[in-house]
């Protein structure tokens, strides 16, 4: 069966929006207040992931996606986790 | 038929957001550079939202604006990270509305139809540099106060007339009081509504003219809707924008200066923002010091209002900035000298500048930037017209090839830099003697014309790589 892409791209735009706001509020339910550097490391990190699932789902298919910005957009995840486990145990 | 979809369609037949802002939008606008005018206004949306969350607590008095500063950064949940992401977020805004200006300046967005969204947008620009200044003043720090004083005491040096209603409109009667309040009005009500206002306006006009063609190249008028492309797109950089800011924010923490006093500000030097250096290092040069400032204010008043009259003064049909070399080599020259003097600033707190001094300088990167981008046209045209863009990519492979020859260019670039250094300090300390300015002189021009020879052999040698 022919999935129609514009009828999977619908409802993922909702998700993915929905996805963002759950990952902040638990994000900001965590007991960061008293490591506002980490929260805001992490919550960087969790927009470039955001950005990430949004340019791929903007690629009618994965033979479309470039596997350079992939690659860099998932080094910088790596690096700002890394970031937030190296201020989170300063 | 869902429920989703029944709200949709009750909100698209009230609203017909598909027939303006949601509708579809062309194939040549899904790149970065058509969307730094959207970013400006996330940056703007990002500066509403924590500038609202710190509203709560500041207080807007003398007495109190820097202690509950420092309360939101000390002691509210999160405070911190929101007063730097505000300030950092103010940077951003400011250094993505000056590349969108440059960059429709470079491509021509001003020309016909667009005269008007220019005008507007550069009128936006400068109620964005207006935030600046008024939000700069509100912690009520030694060197944010000392530094505003320093801008208003500039209008004294206006026309009588002009001068004292502007003093009045900024600072009131001149108590700190009355600065202080008049600041925080003109921050939180009068430039966001101005703005919005601007805002409205241009959105308006793009609606109706859409986003400006490629200067170069064929039309393209392959269209794609809006949902979901445009918006997978503008959530994507969207996203990558606002994780940068807070990523700066969690790595150089915003930190105060000492409240403001008199007896502080006295030992302390006044230096302003980082976006008006270069202004401000202008003013400093010895021959507009005084009543010289009136032409120093005059200058950089009718530069702006040249640059915001711009589409009525460049009238000319073509587009890409290869055919346009005048305005293409004043528009570098003026990012070099902008460049330059918040550079120099940044290093020269408080110093006078000798005329000099400021004379070799200023005058020194206009040439240098007109020669080498006369090079760049003349080598242009003998490159059967490549778009300078591409010759400027196949260029920079060139130093990997021969890396001989970088070297070469790289120590005499070292020389020569080394030599402008010390024939700047010579002027700068007032030498009168004559054979180390000279020699230094000497030097440079050699280094400098043996680099323009290199760049020019290289060049011409390698014709058949570059194209």
């Amino acid at each position: 069966m022919k999935v129609d892409q514009e009828v999977v791209k619908y409802p993922v735009g909702w998700v993915l929006v929905i996805l963002l706001i759950t990952i902040a509020v638990y994000l900001w339910l965590l007991d960061l207040f008293s490591m506002q550097r980490v929260f805001g490391v992490l919550l960087a990190s969790e927009l470039v992931v955001f950005a990430m699932l949004a340019y791929l789902y903007s690629k009618p298919s994965f033979s479309k996606v470039s596997k350079s910005w992939f690659l860099a957009g998932a080094i910088s995840v790596a690096v700002f986790l890394f970031l937030a486990l190296t201020l989170a145990t300063q | 038929m869902s429920l989703e979809s029944k709200i949709a369609k009750w909100f698209e037949s009230r609203l017909g957001l598909k027939a303006t802002v949601l509708r579809p939008v062309p194939e040549y606008s899904f790149n970065p550079f058509y969307w730094l005018g959207a970013l400006t206004v996330i940056a703007f949306l990002m500066q509403a939202f924590t500038g609202l969350l710190m509203l709560i607590y500041y207080v807007p008095a003398t007495d109190q604006a820097y202690s509950s500063t420092v309360y939101i950064i000390k002691t509210v949940p999160l405070g911190w990270l929101i007063e730097t992401v505000h300030l950092y977020g103010a940077y951003a805004m400011i250094l993505l509305a000056s590349l969108h200006m440059f960059r429709g300046y470079f491509v021509s967005v001003q020309k016909k139809p667009r005269e008007m969204m220019w005008v507007t947008g550069m009128l936006m620009g400068l109620v964005v540099l207006g935030f600046g200044l008024t939000g700069y003043l509100l912690p009520w720090t030694v060197v944010s106060k000392s530094a505003t004083d320093v801008s208003i005491g500039m209008l004294s040096f206006l026309p009588a007339q002009i001068g004292s209603v502007l003093t009045f409109l900024l600072a009131g009667t001149g108590s700190n009081v009355a600065e202080l309040s008049r600041f925080f009005d003109l921050h939180i009500v009068v430039l966001p509504a101005g703005l919005l206002v601007l805002l409205a306006l241009k959105m308006y006009m793009f609606e109706v003219h859409g986003a400006a063609e490629p200067s170069t190249g064929p039309k393209p008028s392959k269209e794609v809707p809006w949902f979901p492309r445009v918006y997978l797109y503008f959530a994507m950089i969207g996203s990558v924008f606002v994780a940068a800011v807070l990523l700066a924010s969690a790595l150089f923490p915003v930190s105060l200066s000492a409240e403001f006093s008199p007896q502080a500000a006295s030992g302390y030097v006044p230096q302003p923002e980082w976006y008006f250096l270069s202004l401000y290092q202008v003013l400093k040069f010895a021959s507009f010091e005084g009543e010289g400032i009136y032409y120093a204010l005059g200058g950089v008043t009718v530069i702006l209002a040249l640059f915001v009259l711009l589409p009525f003064i460049d009238r000319g049909t073509k587009r890409d900035a290869a055919s346009r070399p005048f305005y293409t080599t004043i528009g570098l020259i003026l990012i070099a000298e902008l460049a330059t003097l918040t550079v120099w600033g940044y290093f020269t707190p408080g110093q006078v500048i000798p005329d000099l001094q400021a004379l070799v300088i200023i005058v020194g990167v206009a040439l240098v930037i007109a020669i080498m981008t006369a090079l760049t046209y003349r080598m242009r045209n003998k490159m059967r017209g490549l778009p300078i863009g591409k010759l400027g990519l196949r260029f920079m492979a060139l130093p990997l090839r021969h890396r001989t020859i970088t070297a070469m260019f790289v120590g005499l670039l070292v020389i020569g830099s080394v030599s402008m250094a010390g024939l700047v300090r010579s002027l700068a300390a007032g030498s009168i003697g004559f054979a180390a300015p000279f020699l230094n002189f000497i030097v440079l021009v050699s280094s400098f014309c043996f680099m323009a020879r290199i760049l020019r052999n290289l060049t011409l040698r390698q014709r058949g790589t570059l194209l």
